[in-house]
């Protein structure tokens, strides 16, 4: 009985042992599938993921990676019966122009704000070069770019190129009513390259000058909508406290000022940080309520008429 | 013997099957949008190196990214319905002045020290008074033009009036900036976005301003803590800026700006005499 159980014994524990091997086999196999789904890296980030991490300082033109390839149209390819096939919009440096929808921000970068609401369809963008919607914060040189394994600067080459991403909502420490998480109510605009003070931003509409204080510069228009500019050159602008400005008109270039009240200095990236406030009704008969609102959508229609200019 | 080896096969088998059914399962919910800024996520994101998130990063932009045709380009998001121009109700206007009125003269004839006039409410001050403010700045506007009657702001408030729309600027105190902006005009959204009809139940489900009666809301990001509200027709925006809006308390809690809020001044009680 012994001796039977001892062999019994062996018997299990070489079951046992198999049984573990094959399972181990599986387990395996799932591993090695899902790592080379992993690594098929797709081809346009190939060349940016070799040299991740490292910072340059003024870049050339961005390089522009197209998230969707223009359909090859080779001679002889038409056929009558089919309308020729449309190309993408692209900017003035030939580049596609790509968007995220809004309320898509980045990765673990906050709630976003899902707003398709074109508040003014009739402004023009609020700066005169090509620019990148895109976060300060959780990208190349903001502090928390490893989230998203952006760690460089903010002259990296890639922050300077489509698609855009919203950044209204993007969290921040504080926790709020409108953006529970988030708490950054305003669009980063970075300009066409990381060299400050060259971009111009213009009036969008046709304003009134109402603050210009310590880091911002703040308009008014007829209809009462409000558009913050901030982080201009504070030291060089082109308006004034009280003028009336008109649509497209100069207002400063695009810097990195960010002071207290004392005057110290706060560091930030080079960029415009947009606001905008609407008195609007949630629907008839309804008070109104005046307040920021997610102007995303109202930039990407300016941007798509600026483009087609 | 066979028949055992073949009974651990299938066990081997189903108990690596329901592994990998499980794995995936949690595979799709890392990707599921709702939790993408919980932190959990970013505890498990601790693991991945700086490649795979960067990978990630990249793999989300492309999947989202889209383009405009040239030819024929759909339209963008929506248009409000239309921009209206309110009617003030400039009857509720002195109605609200004349209660703050009696409050006061109620006050002032009280003997108890306990029942010292209260600051709530709306009185009227004419822009000479004021050091800074232009009245021709005032008289443009065909709107109740409201400042908070804080002594401080009083004494460097500025009013830059339009027709439909005024604003106003003051230090509110040490290392602090405010603004209030009226606007008459308002836009009328069609069916409005889900986060702003939100903020209608917010603003519904707070007391109303002392002194004012008006329903209200506050948001706070970086660049300032906001109160809103609506009286008499028009929407106005209370603004203050801090430097540290985290840690100074005038910015980062309620108390102050809606204090603010409930004592106004009224620049303009004419404005509604030819309306
Ligand atoms: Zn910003």
């Amino acid at each position: 009985m012994r001796a039977g159980s001892e062999t019994q014994k062996g018997n299990t524990t070489v079951n046992l042992l198999i049984g573990l091997a094959i399972v181990s086999l599986c387990f395996l196999a799932v591993w090695w599938y899902e790592k080379q789904a992993v690594e098929s890296v797709p081809p346009q980030f190939a060349d940016e993921l070799e040299d991740e991490g490292s910072a340059i300082e003024e870049p050339d033109a961005p390089s522009g990676a197209i998230p969707e390839d223009p359909p090859d149209t080779l001679p002889g390819d038409e056929d009558e019966d089919i309308p020729p096939t449309d190309t993408p919009l692209t900017d003035a440096q030939g580049d596609v122009f790509a968007y995220l929808p809004v309320g898509d921000l980045l990765p673990l970068s906050g709630p976003g704000f899902v707003d398709d609401t074109v508040y003014r369809p009739d402004i023009v963008f609020p700066t005169e070069d090509r620019v990148f919607l895109n976060s300060q914060v959780y990208r190349y040189g903001g502090y928390q770019g490893s989230l998203n394994g952006m760690e460089g600067g903010q002259c990296e080459i890639a922050n300077y190129d489509y698609p855009w991403q919203d950044t209204f909502c993007e969290k921040r420490s504080r926790n709020q009513d409108l953006c529970p998480g988030g708490g950054h109510e305003g669009l980063d605009i970075r300009p066409a390259s990381c060299t400050k003070n060259v971009h111009w931003a213009v009036a969008v509409e046709d304003a009134r000058v109402i603050d210009v204080r310590r880091h911002w510069v703040t308009l008014q228009t007829a209809d009462g909508t409000i558009y913050n500019y901030l982080h201009l050159n504070m030291g060089a602008l082109e308006v004034a406290l009280g003028d009336d400005v008109a649509q497209g008109q100069r207002i400063g270039v695009i810097s990195n000022d960010f002071y207290n009240s004392d005057g110290s200095s706060v560091a930030t990236t080079i960029h415009l940080h947009f606001e905008m406030y609407e008195n609007y009704v949630a629907s008839d008969g309804a008070d109104p309520l005046f307040t920021k609102v997610n102007p995303y959508m109202t930039l990407v229609s300016a941007y798509d008429a600026k483009l087609r200019e | 013997m066979g028949r055992r080896y073949l009974s651990l096969l299938v066990t081997a088998l189903v108990t690596a099957v329901i592994a990998f059914m499980a794995h995936t399962a949690g595979a799709q919910s890392d990707n599921d949008p709702e939790t993408d800024d919980s932190q959990t996520d970013i505890a498990s994101d601790a693991r991945m190196s700086p490649a795979d998130r960067l990978l990630r990063t990249r793999e989300f932009l492309v999947e989202r990214a889209q383009t405009r045709p040239r030819l024929q380009p759909p339209p963008i998001g929506r248009p409000p319905l239309r921009n209206d121009r309110a009617m003030v109700d400039w009857d509720d206007v002195s109605a609200t002045m004349a209660e703050t009125r009696r409050r006061d003269a109620a006050g002032a004839n009280a003997a108890s020290a306990a029942s010292v006039p209260r600051l709530e409410g709306l009185r009227a001050l004419a822009p000479t008074q004021l050091q800074r403010v232009r009245p021709s700045e005032v008289d443009a506007v065909q709107m109740p033009v409201l400042v908070p009657g804080s002594d401080e702001i009083l004494a460097s408030v500025q009013v830059f009036g339009q027709a439909d729309a005024y604003s106003a600027i003051a230090d509110a105190g040490n290392n602090l900036a405010f603004r209030i902006s009226g606007a008459r005009k308002r836009l009328v959204l069609e069916d409005p976005p889900a986060p702003r009809v939100a903020m209608e139940r917010m603003r519904s489900a707070r007391p109303p301003l002392p002194g004012l009666g008006a329903r209200y809301v506050i948001t706070r990001s970086d660049s300032s803590t906001d109160l809103s509200f609506s009286r008499f027709g028009c929407g106005y925006v209370l603004s203050l800026m801090c430097d540290d809006p985290d840690g100074d308390a005038r910015c980062a809690e309620d108390d102050f700006i809606v204090s603010l809020a409930s004592s106004m001044v009224l620049l303009n009680e004419n404005a509604g005499s030819g309306q």
